[in-house]
């Protein structure tokens, strides 16, 4: 088992090395962080020479990209292009930040998709399931964007009306949090309507493969096998059916929750969160390059370990699969 | 079974979390001690305003209070001492001459005095800066310090924009042989003690930028001139515009500036807040590609095509489609000048005779030899009359213009076609790969400089660096590096009129409208007052109350 | 209609050919004991005798016409075939349904409500443009690119996660670690870069694209059945009848993956529609004035308040769409595996 996990961790990093080869020729190349500087009329050309040649602008990009290496391995993946702050400081920051976002959201994601999912498949085609089913796909064809504003309206329309403040609509803490008990609260009132909105996706997509592969084994022989043993049938369901048919939902969710990694664009957008997805979409957007670099180390390496997980757990849960 | 012991659980951790919550609701937007809560939709890399990357709207809102300005721009666009008592200039050799206050000093007691100034200008030339706009500074050949309060610089040649140099006088006594390049990334702090330092109405404490979240500014209780009457002021930064929205309709922060959209309209009418919509500085425009490095389609090179695309789009009606029958900004003008703006008392309507004429708009094509194809378009000398329309992916505002525009040319035989792009700006425009694209210029109360943009470009001498369309009439070029000469704003104003009324002829250009800017704020906040220049709502943050 | 051609009492498709061969009953072809089987399909008929009576059908009909039986009586199925089809009907013929142009601009109707003056029912837009109009054009835009990138991904994502799971050894690690590398790639800087690259990008090369990103997830869960099921005794026992690992593959191994496979195609479908939009953002997706319905939610998104026709009826398209596919793909499964409880 040891020797697997080290082996598939080494397998790993040709994975990262490609990975993040591609992001750096991509990015680097289509996007310019001088862009604004470049267009401001009254723009110093020294000021931009002097970013450039910092930065290596002007050098190929594999040279660049060996820079960037460098960086990675003595300066703590080096600075930003235009500002030349550590880029390390920040990316701790938003990565704490959107961890607890994206655990809080898994955990109800798969705690409730479990439950509508299982629950749908033994009763299928119960109005239960029905109306199971019709909810996942409105979650599914409204965009995340939509679903956010809905909830900061309601929020916001309960406290215009009874002025109380169940949660807050945007950011991670209030301007005067407090301290211990009083800013976890206050934490938790801020992060509940985020969580909402990205559990809801998610439990749309997740119900419905848990339904799926629920339905798939239920019907199995080792299940019928079981009921013919005797075995009542709630113990069926749990012991023998529910435990493979978490094969598929598990392998999603392991691979999902790496990707989380990366954080939610979105979410963290309309909820003014203060997490990976926005410091992406910023890097991008500005084209800092080696920020973009930074997040995509943190995320690559976690889907790699993940799904190493999801292989494990697949062991786990079907021990007659060999790891090998 | 399982199931619905799961709800039970669920909803017991609800409803507990309900009461606790209820419990412990504070007032959030705390006015009772003198807070402001500011909704900013972009957080500032770096807060040295003067070096590249620093240049970000809010960035800039937030330092602007910390430091005390040469010049302050009004909102009726007249220059206002702040720091120094007056400045006079001279014309032959070209000075200017800075009395600086007798009682402006730092927040640590330390005059704020000619040496300051002295110093400012060393750093903005020290070649090892990352300075982002040394225009003006370069010019000058001289110092000479008087006295501590009295300082001139005398320039090589004249500089018409001498108004707006030393907008953030440095404090030479903290800033002396540090590394600017490094200074004032996090804090305002000095680096010699670590303290903050400031010369104007608020200081940012050194733990005040927690990014991510918010930067805090308290009251400076050591400014020289009249304190602030705010104890505090708390800029929070949420990306979304929806949700600043939102958070003002509940009150989390008491004032937001967002880009004006329709969903804020509704806001205009509920009870506890105010509105104050201008015309910004901020202005959209189209420009046609007439063989910048060879590029575009030749026909508009063409000055009849470009005039029957003038006469076939109708401005007014799009800019009242996009702003008053969508209750936005209702009455919104279209801008029939370039960078001077509706309000501007120099204001000439230089493209007022571009008048939506259908049937003028076909007889221009038609002089210009073109017929119409099957299709219902023109096609000239065996070209069609279809062009690229540029616009930079994402600006919904943009598309619709696009949209609109595209339907209106339809009739009159004139296709363009789609192309947003993500790097529109940053690549598309200055190679000029473009046939018509669709950008924005922010405009100011000065006017100098402009012949970087519409001058006769060439890249021997550096000039017209910004013109990426191939447009070139000298007599305008030279009307426009006169202007930069003249210091008579009036006489400036009207010089550059002239040159922009050649270039109205020529349609190099089409000038559409002026954004409008939104300040939305709780009705208790006073003093608050939307200056539509580039100042932005924070121009006079001393002066609010709550 | 006798009760040997009910849809739910036939063994599982495809393995005929293995009983008659080997003499093995592949497991999942025994009678149901289930207690939850709707009593109208049993009536009076003891199990084993299902089985006796199926055994003689299959020599006189093919796999393939049971499934087809199966479908048609699958109601809810049938009920969304012909929604589906209505609604790319209504695509179709969008020109012919509504008397306005998609991209005909009425500055007078800006943002007006839904109404039925002037027929404007779903309303209007920013421009004035009648809504109704916008969502039936949307359709046939957004139905191609949702379709294609369904397909392509669910299917190219399906391949790679068979021959890895079924294989293992070293084309397991090599295509898994491939699909590692897929998946670090974040989506949007891809394909903000193929927006850069080849900036007027026509549909199909969109679909193609996003199918390119899309495909890792359903890999990753048809591998993890494979590997589970590779280890079943059937399989053993197809293997050990001389069947090819083709055979073994796509026949007694897929079928058994298609739950995940055919909520992966539905729920792609749905992201399609909506990355769509997102492309359009980045002004690679289709070009303004053509609608999209993932581009009218898009613009509309931000007025939820204020012009909420604009989100709605897109967004009920959209639903529909993917209801439809959903339940579709519901009886694809239940007519193709027989041991699936069917309400016919």
């Amino acid at each position: 088992m040891v020797t697997y996990i080290i082996r598939r961790l080494l397998y790993g990093i040709p994975v990262i090395v490609v990975s993040s080869f591609l992001i750096f020729v991509f990015v680097s190349t289509t996007t310019d962080p001088l862009e604004t500087a470049k267009m401001n009329p009254r723009g110093s050309k020294t000021a931009i020479n002097l970013v450039i040649k910092e930065k290596h602008l002007d050098k190929p990009t594999i040279e660049r990209y060996g820079y960037w290496v460098r960086d990675v391995f003595t300066n703590g993946g080096g600075t930003t292009i235009l500002t030349d702050r550590p880029i390390f400081p920040d990316i701790r920051r938003v990565l704490g930040n959107t961890l607890q976002l994206v655990i809080a959201a898994e955990l109800l994601t798969l705690l409730l998709a479990v439950a509508v999912g299982v629950y749908s498949a033994i009763r299928q085609y119960s109005a239960f399931d029905y109306s199971a089913t019709t909810l996942s796909f409105l979650g599914l064809a409204i965009p995340t964007f939509w679903l956010g504003l809905i909830l900061q309206i309601i929020f916001i329309n309960i406290f215009l009306k009874w002025h109380v403040r169940i949660f807050y609509t945007a950011s991670l803490s209030s301007v005067d949090p407090g301290h211990g008990f009083q800013f976890f609260l206050d934490r938790v009132q801020h992060l509940v309507l985020p969580v909402i909105t990205l559990a809801i996706v998610g439990i749309a997509g997740y119900s419905r493969f848990m339904r799926a592969s629920m339905l798939e084994v239920i019907n199995a022989d080792y299940v019928r096998t079981a009921r013919a043993k005797g075995l009542v049938e709630r113990r069926v369901i749990l012991r023998h059916a529910f435990r493979n048919a978490l094969i598929p939902l598990m392998t999603l969710a392991a691979i999902d929750f790496g990707t989380f990694f990366g954080g939610a664009v979105i979410t963290e957008t309309i909820f003014g969160l203060d997490g990976m997805g926005l410091f992406f979409i910023n890097s991008l957007n500005n084209g800092e390059t080696y920020s973009l670099m930074a997040w995509l180390l943190i995320t690559a390496t976690m889907v790699v370990v993940f799904n190493l997980i999801a292989d494990i757990v697949l062991g786990f849960l079907d021990p007659r699969i060999r790891l090998d | 079974m399982h199931l619905r012991k799961l709800w039970l659980v669920a909803g017991v951790v609800l409803a507990a979390f309900t009461l606790v919550a209820t419990g412990s609701a504070r007032q959030n937007s705390s006015q009772a001690n003198g807070t402001v809560i500011f909704g900013a939709d972009q957080e500032p890399g770096i807060l040295n305003t003067n070096i590249i990357g620093g240049d970000l709207f809010w960035g800039g809102q937030a330092v602007s209070p910390v430091f005390a300005t040469t010049f302050r721009v009004q909102p009726n666009f007249s220059f206002k001492p702040d720091v120094i008592s007056k400045a006079t200039i001279t014309k032959k050799p070209f000075s200017v001459t800075y009395y600086i206050r007798k009682n402006a000093k730092w927040n640590d007691g330390v005059s704020l005095t000619a040496q300051d100034y002295e110093f400012t200008r060393k750093t903005v030339m020290d070649p090892n800066v990352k300075i982002l706009s040394t225009i003006g500074y370069e010019d000058i050949a001289k110092t000479k310090i008087f006295n501590s309060k009295k300082v001139k610089f005398t320039f090589k040649k004249p500089f018409a924009g001498w108004k707006t140099l030393f907008g953030q006088p440095l404090p030479s006594h903290s800033l002396k042989g540090e590394d600017f390049n490094k200074t004032w990334l996090n804090n305002l702090d000095s680096p010699k003690t670590n303290k903050p330092i400031s010369s104007g109405p608020f200081y940012l404490p050194s733990d005040g930028f927690q990014r991510g979240r918010q930067l805090t500014l308290l009251r400076n209780p050591k400014y020289w001139g009249p304190k602030a009457k705010l104890a505090r002021v708390v800029y929070r930064f949420l990306p979304d515009t929806n949700t600043t929205a939102e958070q003002i309709r509940g009150g989390e922060v008491d004032v937001i500036y967002p880009q004006p959209q329709l969903f804020l309209v509704p806001l205009r009418k509920q009870s506890g807040l105010r509105t104050q919509i201008g015309r910004g500085p901020i202005f959209e425009h189209i420009d046609f590609q007439q063989g910048f490095k060879d590029k575009g389609n030749p026909l508009l090179r063409q000055l009849k095509i470009r005039q029957a695309i003038g006469y076939g789009i109708n401005r007014p009606s799009i800019v009242n489609a996009l702003y008053t029958k969508t209750d936005i900004a209702p009455g919104l003008p279209v801008m029939n000048d370039l960078f001077i703006t509706t309000q501007s008392p120099y204001y000439k309507a230089n493209w007022a005779y571009l008048k939506y004429n259908k049937a003028k708009s076909e007889s221009l094509m038609k002089s210009a030899g073109c017929t119409k194809g099957g299709d219902g378009i023109y096609s000239c000398g065996g070209k069609r009359a279809s062009f690229n329309f540029v616009w930079r992916a994402g600006n919904q505002l943009r598309q619709l213009t696009f949209e609109a525009m595209q339907a209106q040319l339809k009739q009159v035989g004139i296709e363009i076609k789609a192309d947003s792009s993500p790097n529109a700006l940053s690549q598309r425009l200055p190679n000029g790969d473009f046939d018509i694209i669709l950008y924005a210029w922010v405009g100011s109360p000065d006017i100098s400089g402009l012949d970087s943009i519409y001058g006769c470009r060439n890249d021997a001498t550096n000039e017209a660096q910004q013109n990426n369309t191939g447009h070139c009439n000298r007599k305008a070029d030279q009307l426009l590096k006169k202007a930069n000469t003249i210091f008579d704003t009036k006489l400036q104003a009207k010089v550059t009129n002239d040159a922009f009324a050649l270039i109205a002829k020529d349609l190099a250009t089409i000038p559409l409208f002026q954004k409008p800017t939104y300040l939305i704020h709780k009705t208790k906040i006073k003093g608050i007052k939307e200056n539509p220049t580039s100042e932005g709502p924070v121009w006079n943050l001393g002066k609010w109350s709550v | 209609m006798t009760d040997s051609e009910r849809p739910s009492d036939h063994p599982k498709k495809g393995l005929t050919d293995v009983r008659l061969e080997g003499g093995i009953y592949p497991p999942d072809a025994q009678p149901r004991t289930d207690p939850g089987v709707p009593t109208e399909f049993v009536t009076g008929m003891p199990a084993s005798e299902l089985v006796y009576e199926s055994g003689l059908d299959l020599k006189a009909r093919s796999q393939w016409a049971y499934a087809r039986r199966r479908f048609l009586r699958h109601r809810l199925a049938m009920g969304s075939v012909f929604g589906l089809i209505l609604i790319l009907l209504a695509g179709v013929l969008a020109n012919r349904l509504t008397s306005y142009g998609p991209a005909e601009i009425d500055f007078n109707n800006i943002l007006q409500k839904p109404t039925t003056k002037g027929h404007h029912y779903f309303g209007a837009d920013f421009l004035g443009r009648d809504y109704l109009t916008r969502v039936l054009f949307a359709i046939r835009t957004s139905a191609k690119v949702a379709f294609l990138v369904a397909f392509l991904s669910t299917a190219l994502g399906t391949a790679v996660g068979a021959l890895a799971g079924y294989f293992g050894g070293w084309i397991d690690n090599l295509l898994m670690r491939f699909t590692d590398l897929v998946l670090t790639l974040p989506a949007i800087a891809v394909l903000l870069v193929a927006s850069a690259r080849f900036g007027n990008g026509n549909q199909y090369r969109v679909a193609v694209i996003i199918s390119l990103l899309l495909w890792t997830g359903i890999a990753r869960v048809v591998r993890g059945v494979f590997l589970s099921l590779r280890e079943k005794e059937y399989v053993e026992a197809a293997k050990a009848a001389g069947a090819g690992d083709m055979r073994i593959i796509f026949r007694h191994i897929l079928p058994n993956s298609l739950g995940p496979i055919i909520v992966n195609m539905t729920l792609t479908t749905a992201g399609a529609i909506l990355i769509e939009a997102a492309l359009s953002f980045l002004g690679f997706g289709i070009k303004p004035p053509t609608p999209a319905l993932g581009q009218l939610i898009q613009d509309g998104a931000t007025e939820l308040q204020t012009a909420w026709w604009l989100v709605v009826f897109p967004g009920i398209v959209i639903m529909a769409i993917v209801l439809c596919i959903n339940f579709i793909g519901d009886g694809l499964r239940d007519a193709l595996d027989p041991t699936q409880r069917v309400r016919a």
